[in-house]
């Protein structure tokens, strides 16, 4: 009883947070382009999803881009009315490519994609660093594309962190931090 | 393109100021400011590595104690009341980072002017 309790208490001091949230933060000298939101399943490949539109986000040195949507906690936040720019389709992939055939992928609304948002987690971000004259990356969730946590550039002094914090298994804050170094 | 990067330290103001040749923004970032970005890029990696008991709360009572420090030299008032009132480190780290932001937008955009 006592366990449970204290786990009520923990979730309640997240009020507004506890909800599927990403939040990057450019602390940074230079300007970060996103290029794509990735998400994915909790178990497996497939489906995962993009961003499509718009095609960039842009974060000016000191800015801030959050996905959030309190009205379902659990659910990826595809439908993020708050943003700035507001992303309005992604491409859901459900399967492999065969021989011959490119893998099957919709077009979606964001609000559509939201619906769908309760099996999909984050995955990753594509970036540049000043539209790619001082490099850029992947960031996110370890895997075969992203190559490290954090990113450190040594040529344009620049780094990217990132983490999942983990309320339960399905309410994550997702938080990139972008910085000089 | 090569960058190069030059620290500075005003002994009177303890500033640092990050300078690039190329076209970047130039944050006259404090020792606070810096202090937070530290303290908050180790508070991550602690969480990333499943850091041991005493690691996670080292780090965790770090970053705490440099968010706050950092919204008072910041000047954010009200986020600062809400840091009080902040129910874990995660809350507290969420309402320093977004007040951070809002801070070095707010030097970005006046140097761009």
């Amino acid at each position: 009883m006592k366990a449970l309790f204290s786990f009520l208490c923990l979730l309640l001091s997240f009020g507004a947070f506890s909800q599927k949230t990403l939040d990057i933060y450019n602390y940074s000298s230079r300007t970060v382009t996103l290029s794509m939101v990735v998400t994915k399943p909790a178990t497996g490949t497939y489906p995962w999803c993009a961003s499509v539109t718009p095609s960039v986000i842009t974060i000016l040195p000191g800015g801030q881009y959050t996905m959030e949507n309190a009205a379902n906690i659990y659910r990826f936040p595809f439908h993020s009315p708050t943003s700035s720019p507001y992303l309005t389709n992604w491409r859901r992939v459900t399967a492999p490519a065969s021989p011959g055939a490119p893998a099957p992928w919709t077009n979606i609304a964001s609000t559509t994609a939201w619906t769908l948002g309760n099996s999909q987690f984050f995955d990753y971000v594509s970036f540049s660093m000043d539209s790619y004259t001082a490099g850029g990356g992947n960031i996110g969730e370890p895997s075969f594309w992203v190559t490290a946590n954090p990113l450190t550039n040594n040529t344009y002094h620049w780094q990217a962190d990132y983490v999942a914090d983990y309320i339960t298994s399905t309410l994550i804050f997702n938080t990139i931090v972008f910085t000089d170094i | 393109m090569m960058m190069s990067a030059t620290l500075l330290s005003c002994s009177s103001e303890e500033k640092t100021v990050q300078q690039e040749t190329a076209k970047n923004a130039e944050f006259a970032k404090t020792n606070e400011m810096l202090n937070f970005e530290s303290s908050l890029k180790e508070w991550m990696q602690a969480k990333r590595e499943n850091a041991r008991a005493e690691a996670k709360a080292a780090t965790g009572t770090k970053i705490a104690n440099d968010a706050t420090v950092l919204l008072k030299s910041i000047g954010a008032d009200q986020a600062t009341a809400d840091a009080k009132s902040a129910r874990s480190t995660e809350e507290l780290v969420r309402i320093a980072m977004k007040a951070y932001s809002a801070k070095l937008t707010e030097m970005y955009h006046a140097q761009t002017r």
